[in-house]
């Protein structure tokens, strides 16, 4: 099992305001610390016209990232495919394949926030038409890995008939998880197997490294503040018991009970729990501290990557 | 007149790289890079800016494929990924340039701003019809004729190709186009000097 971490929003957000410039550096000076300390991938996430400047471009940020590392894998979780030209979108990605050694992942999905659609000029209710002709087009040009992010079965059968990898929110409890690579799984096999290879499976959990009680105290609050965004955002996901629309404070307790807080050892047990290829830990939340951040990415480089590589 | 490195007759992207990392520590003021497929031309000036401190980043933009608010954020993020360095040359219709210029600057349209706004206060949209881009010869008495030209036509900023080493574009050529009397003696004496053997 790989392991890398996300997601970087580049945020500055009202509970903890920043410079954008600032923001732009320490994102390349993570990247650099996640190679040395042997992270597998870095995963970037977008949205647009939002109040904190959560990124709306993820294209240049994972040049500039991909430019500062040499191996270092980074990716898009996700990119929002049907607010952006398909055809522009894979010219990009295999424009950062080619540049920089197949380093780059494309990770898409459809976004849900009505206002990012109209400032785009585009109708919400065209969103999965416009996902379904953006996923046709990639999965026939297959410009670099491509994974797609979803939050309904649906969706997972989306990607699996079409031979895409699936990447899951780290919102979701292990039964929605569970629930969503099936349906993943047996639309691809429903499919004749697209590709031949089965599609690979990327989860993001929230999980962070601490060893006292306080620390996971602490560590847990910043997962349920960090999903203050997503209320903002108004995400809501259908049938998984993630609803920040309308029933914010249940929301996160559901996030908070699938998080994993604890030493390498205990995290590690869960995720073996898991049937993925590839475990993003989240841990890009707005109110840590810059060295609580730049510590757990050292220890999930020198703790958690060993003892998860034979997994 | 500042003259630009255009970087574009370089089909070799680690190439046009270790050209803008020799433009930058040489302090041309800007390199000038894009024109290829639509969507990955902000994507090399982003790597350049990781590679590179103080030069420029002019970015030639094919700007009829993408909505003027998806070009002037993928600029916004380049601006803060070089710090202030972000120069578009967009290739579009005018009120395409216009829209993408009043994003840029802060202005709505249809309700909706830019967020995150860019670095620099204001960013400079340049419209790739009226951006001048010449190809010098690398003959250097015909290439000074062509820069005194430029500069006393009243041209402001150009973009060159040049054949030859960096160090003798700035020294002979960047230097000449920032004035009208530029000592050539010192530039040619420059080119006699010994080769700087200090070793620290």
């Amino acid at each position: 099992m790989k392991i890398g971490i996300g997601l970087w929003c580049l945020q500055s957000t009202a509970t903890s305001p920043r410079s954008f410039t600032q923001n732009y550096g320490d994102l390349i000076e993570d990247s650099v610390l996640a190679e040395q300390v042997g992270v597998h991938s870095l995963w970037l996430s977008e949205h647009h016209v939002y109040y904190d400047g959560y990124c709306p471009a993820l294209i240049p940020a994972a040049a500039a990232a991909l430019s500062a590392t040499s191996t270092l894998e980074i990716g898009t979780g996700v990119l929002l495919l049907p607010l952006a030209s398909a055809d522009r979108v894979s010219s990009a990605a295999q424009n950062l394949t080619e540049r920089f050694d197949g380093r780059f992942h494309l990770g898409v999905g459809m976004g849900y926030r009505p206002n990012e659609f109209a400032a785009k000029g585009f109708d919400i209710s065209d969103r999965v038409k416009r996902m379904n002709a953006g996923l046709d087009l990639l999965a026939q040009k297959r410009p670099s890995p491509l994974w797609v992010g979803v939050t309904s079965e649906v969706a997972a059968r989306r990607a699996g008939r079409r031979g895409l990898g699936l990447f899951i929110s780290g919102a979701f409890s292990s039964t929605v998880v569970n629930s969503l690579i099936k349906a993943h799984r047996e639309a691809w096999e429903g499919a004749g197997s697209p590709g031949g290879e089965r599609p690979a499976v990327g989860l993001l959990r929230n999980l962070w490294l601490a060893d006292t009680p306080a620390e996971r105290r602490q560590a847990l609050d910043w997962v349920r503040s960090s999903y203050l965004v997503y209320a903002g955002l108004g995400w809501g996901a259908d049938s998984t018991g993630v609803d920040f629309t309308a029933q914010v404070e249940a929301s996160m307790d559901e996030v908070e009970a699938s998080a994993i807080v604890g030493n390498a050892d205990e995290i590690a047990e869960n995720l073996d729990s898991y049937d993925v290829d590839l475990v993003v830990c989240r841990i890009g939340y707005d109110q840590p501290p810059r060295s609580a951040l730049t510590e757990v990415i050292e220890r999930i480089g020198t703790e958690l990557v060993p003892r998860m590589a034979s997994a | 007149m500042r003259i630009g490195l255009d970087l574009r007759k370089s089909a070799d992207p680690a190439e046009r790289e270790a050209l803008a990392r020799k433009a930058d520590s040489l302090g041309v003021w800007a390199v000038l890079v894009g024109g290829g497929p639509s969507g990955t031309e902000v994507s090399e000036a982003a790597s350049i800016a990781i590679a590179t401190n103080n030069v420029h980043l002019a970015v030639w933009v094919d700007g009829s494929s993408e909505h003027p608010l998806t070009l002037a954020e993928e600029i916004s993020i380049l601006d803060h990924l070089s710090e202030r360095r972000a120069l578009p040359v967009i290739a579009a219709e005018p009120q395409i340039i216009t829209r993408v210029q009043q994003f840029l600057d802060g202005y709505s349209h249809d309700g909706f701003h830019l967020v995150p706004p860019p670095a620099q206060t204001i960013v400079p949209v340049w419209d790739a019809s009226e951006v001048k881009v010449l190809e010098l010869t690398g003959d250097l008495v015909k290439d000074r004729v062509t820069i005194d030209t430029e500069r006393d036509s009243g041209t402001t900023h150009l973009f060159v190709s040049w054949p030859g080493s960096i160090e003798t574009m700035v020294r002979h050529l960047s230097t000449r186009a920032l004035v009208n009397d530029f000592p050539q003696l010192v530039a040619d004496l420059a080119d006699a000097l010994p080769e700087n053997n200090w070793s620290q």
